[in-house]
């Protein structure tokens, strides 16, 4: 059984699971784990449209 | 002083620490399970254990320790320690027989990343339980 799924989904799937970590190594106590993880994650989700926009558009 | 700072840095005795690392090396957040932090053992072995696994079914290739210019030694022994960060994922994989040959494809592509990132978030995890173990972290 093999997946084959879209760019986005791949990107998002990294996304989640890179914020997971993150957010579990990166803070001392669990309220801020959960926040930081959550802005990591959301920095990779505007990063992942930011540049999948300009690539569109540069792409003319 | 300057001595008190110096015995400060040095490595605290593998006693403390040998365990949770070897557990944390060998399946991802074992380590924190055996420090008994466990809700964030079961988060780091879901998340390392999930992009492991749909990295191998993205049919991601694992790397071998090729040599040849410095590029293509950077590369795949890089991606080698990585693959390799991921314990025993990565021997039990191997074990089991799974081989990928290097596919034309974005998503086997994807695959390969998925499998090397797996590992080099298992050395965040690493670390983290050895921080805690020594008491540098709660």
């Amino acid at each position: 059984m093999f997946l084959s799924v879209s760019h986005l989904f791949a990107a998002l799937l990294f996304a989640l699971f890179t914020s997971i970590v993150l957010g579990v190594v990166g803070r001392n106590s669990d309220q801020e784990r959960i926040r930081y993880g959550v802005k990591v994650f959301g920095y990779f989700v505007v990063t992942i449209f930011g540049l999948g926009w300009l690539m569109f558009l540069g792409h003319g | 002083m300057a001595e008190k700072q110096m015995s400060s840095k040095q490595i605290p005795p593998p006693q403390l620490w040998a365990a949770p690392v070897v557990l944390a090396w060998l399946l991802p957040g074992a380590g924190h399970f055996y420090l008994k932090r466990w809700n964030r053992g079961g988060l780091l072995l879901f998340a390392i254990v999930g992009m492991f696994v749909f990295g191998l079914l993205m049919r991601g290739r694992m790397f071998e320790p090729e040599t040849g210019d410095l590029f293509t030694t950077v590369v795949n022994w890089g991606g080698y320690f990585g693959d390799l960060a991921t314990g025993s994922l990565y021997f039990l994989s191997t074990w089991l027989g799974y081989e990928q040959e290097r596919l034309a494809t974005a998503v086997a592509d994807y695959g390969t990343k998925f499998l090397v990132c797996a590992g080099l978030l298992n050395i965040l995890a690493i670390i983290d339980a050895f921080e805690i173990a020594v008491g540098e972290k709660s």
